[in-house]
């Protein structure tokens, strides 16, 4: 099948620190994507370079048979059906759950009030949040916060979505809601890129796990194999450790 | 271009009345000198009182701040230059400006010390009391130095503006920079004075200003 | 004391300058009006176009706001009105005044804006520019919304200070309140107008401070 989303030679470097050295990711439509790795291995950067908010140093992006890292492209109608998840939510705190959701609706795609606000509380409902749609993000737990954030991105109807450790910031009891709302993500087929610690998700969720070190793509596989029989020692050493902490 | 520099940066002007604009120039630095330390001194005295004492004396603290956010230093200094004689009593501008500018800054420090002392949590008290400190102990080695940091940008600006405030002392007569520089303009017919006076506060205060551009910039990324 | 009381309440003395005074007062007032919303107007573009980052728009401009900032306002006026006239400029005190102080409060507000945007978190740009949404759009409609909130406790403070100087204008003979007591002042001899300027100043600003301490509760961020 091809790719929905194929970075090639992908780098990113800040000063004299190589954050992601060359690498290639590609994506299948309908693909579940689960970065892991130790803190500083670069998933973010990686993360992050696809939907150019970290414009890569080298390499060549390409989604949807267009070239993304090419001059002159427009990166804000790109960004529009890249769907991204913040680790700190960053929800608006001034605006409602259903201003946040809106506002690219309205602002990018232009849409009526009444077409956006359709929308964005179609949204809400599949977080499961149609009821709070008038509150602020100040009233609202940090696990909801962080469905508003998937609904934000959600309402775009994204052809992929990017989750940066969405769960990292929430208390244990608060993990699980987010989850299961990604779990009926996959379950729907959205494309997804996600990173995470949550190791028994992933496991669940994932069609291909990505483990990174040190700015490169060590081994990748499908959970069954990557997490039983890794190949490489670094992954080895990483997940024993993991499961020491357990 | 020539006459333009003539006119406004004329440097025979001021190497001819120099004298009167460093005179000038002193008289600022003098009151300054005198008004910021009695100011802050009264500023801390009335946010100690109302640290110790129970914060009865908060709403009149409030009311006396107020008071003078709502009154202009020069009406201020109008009121009691010009409104004195008429108790008998003739104040040589010099005092009515030490007077006015003093009342006025005692309350602005005053309610910004407080506002600092008011931002450090019980917890700080309660662990310093826990260890034997004094309230008066704990207030000046534990309490006061943290809230001094925590309002040092208000502080810093508080200051500024008080210094710049000495520039009101030209209107009751008191030859200060800016009322020597009219003076000299007046004997000059051009206006290089006016402009070296503006020149000369901006030189002396820039310092402050980036420094509080710098403090204020720290303490909203906080 | 009752002495005292009948020299500085005089009330036959205010009752009779009442007129000129409320005159002043009315002029206190529009200038007020006119450097509050030119000042902070400008200020606030001032701020958007900083935002864009262009070294020689942006190195100029904060050298003129830490100029202003660094210069006693009344000297500002004084060169506003002596200095320009050499320059073939020559402006009435009642403009000078207020072209003074509202480009005074133009720098302040700038820097309040500027700082109050700065303090967005980094976080809101990447959301915004993650949904597609455009750097001025993501500035207009997320950055600067909780920008200017950051900044309205410190603006309103500097506004009221700034609008309080319009008595500065007295120095170069604008008719506002004070200048028309220390005028009533010097006519009947007696303190009595200045009382009454004194009040009206209070009766001015009180309620703007009040306001400013409800402005200072209720803006504080909740998160
Ligand atoms: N904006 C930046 N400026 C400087 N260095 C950066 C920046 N972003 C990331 N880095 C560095 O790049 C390296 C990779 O960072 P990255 O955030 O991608 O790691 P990560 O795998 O996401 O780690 P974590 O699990 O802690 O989030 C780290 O050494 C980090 O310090
Ligand atoms: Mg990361």
């Amino acid at each position: 099948m091809t790719p929905i989303l194929s970075a090639q030679g992908i780098s990113r470097h800040f000063g004299s620190i190589t954050a992601l050295s060359p690498s290639d990711l590609d994506v299948a439509p309908g693909e579940v994507v689960v970065l892991i790795g130790p803190s500083g291995s670069g998933k973010s950067t990686l993360l992050r370079c696809l939907n150019l908010l970290e414009p890569p140093d080298s390499g060549e992006i390409r989604f949807r048979d267009q070239c993304i890292t090419e001059q002159g492209v427009n990166l804000d109608q790109v960004r529009r059906s890249i769907g991204m998840v913040f680790q700190q939510f960053n929800l608006y705190p001034h605006m409602t759950a259903l201003g946040n959701v809106t506002l690219a609706l309205r602002r990018v795609h232009r849409l009526s009030r009444e077409d956006a606000r359709t929308r964005g509380m179609a949204a809400l409902e599949e977080v499961g949040l149609a009821k709070q749609h008038d509150a602020h993000p100040g009233n609202l737990s940090g696990g909801q916060q962080q469905r508003v954030g998937i609904a934000r991105a959600l309402a775009l109807d994204p052809d992929i979505m990017l989750f940066d450790e969405p769960t990292s910031a929430l208390d244990p009891e608060l993990v699980g809601e987010v989850l299961s709302v990604m779990r009926r993500l996959r379950d729907r087929k959205m494309t997804m890129v996600i990173v995470t610690h949550e190791m028994g998700f992933a496991r669940d969720v994932a069609d291909r796990v990505v483990f990174m070190n040190e700015g490169a793509i060590i081994e990748q596989g499908p959970p069954e194999t990557l997490f039983t029989a890794p190949t490489q020692p670094r992954t080895r050493e990483f997940l024993s450790r993991l499961m020491e902490h357990r | 271009m020539g006459s333009f520099t003539e006119m406004f940066f004329n440097l025979q002007t001021l190497i001819e009345y120099w004298p009167i604009m460093l005179r000038g120039l002193g008289w600022t630095l003098l009151l300054a000198v005198i008004i910021v330390p009695m100011g802050l001194a009264a500023g801390m005295l009335i946010a100690t009182l109302n640290f110790l004492r129970r914060r009865w004396l908060t709403p009149f603290l409030i009311a006396y701040v107020d008071f003078f956010r709502a009154f202009p230093p020069l009406v201020l200094l109008i009121f009691i230059y010009n409104g004195a004689p008429f108790l008998g009593v003739t104040l040589s501008p010099f005092t009515a400006v030490v007077v006015a500018l003093t009342l006025n800054s005692a309350g602005y420090y005053g309610e910004i010390l407080r506002a600092g002392l008011a931002s450090i949590g019980r917890g700080q008290m309660e662990a310093a009391r826990s260890t034997g400190l004094s309230r008066l102990q704990a207030l000046r080695f534990i309490i006061a130095p943290q809230a001094l940091r925590n309002v040092l940008p208000e502080l810093v600006s508080n200051t500024l503006e008080l210094v710049k405030a000495t520039s009101l002392a030209s209107v009751v007569t008191l030859p200060e920079l800016l009322r020597s520089a009219r003076i000299v303009q007046g004997m000059a017919y051009n206006p290089t004075p006016l402009i070296a006076a503006a020149l000369i506060y901006f030189l002396m205060l820039w310092p402050l200003v980036r420094l509080l551009s710098r403090l204020e910039r720290r303490v909203a990324s906080r | 004391m009752d002495q005292v009381l009948d020299l500085y309440f005089d009330f036959d003395t205010m009752q009779r300058f009442f007129p000129m005074l409320w005159e002043g007062f009315v002029l206190t007032l529009q200038m007020t009006l006119l450097v509050v919303s030119i000042g902070i107007g400008t200020g606030l573009l001032l701020a958007l176009l900083r935002a864009f980052g262009v070294r020689l728009i942006n190195w100029p401009m904060q050298f003129l706001v830490d100029f202003l900032r660094a210069v006693p306002p009344l000297v500002v006026i004084m060169c506003a009105y002596f200095a320009l006239p050499y320059a073939g400029l020559s402006l009435s005190p009642f403009v000078a005044t207020v072209a003074s102080l509202a480009l005074i409060l133009a720098a302040f507000a700038e820097e309040i804006f500027w700082s109050g945007i700065t303090s967005v978190n980094r976080g809101q740009w990447e959301a915004g520019r993650a949904t597609g949404l455009n750097f001025f759009q993501t500035l207009v409609h997320i950055v600067l919304p909780q920008g200017v909130r950051l900044a309205v406790p410190l603006l309103t403070n500097r506004t009221i200070e700034i609008s309080k100087s319009t008595s500065l204008g007295s120095a170069i003979s604008v008719s506002e309140i004070l200048n028309q007591a220390t005028n009533a002042q010097s006519i009947v001899a007696n303190p009595s107008p200045l009382t009454l300027a004194a009040l009206m100043y209070v009766v001015l600003f009180v309620p703007l401070v009040a306001m400013s301490r409800w402005v200072e509760r209720h803006y504080r961020w909740q998160h």
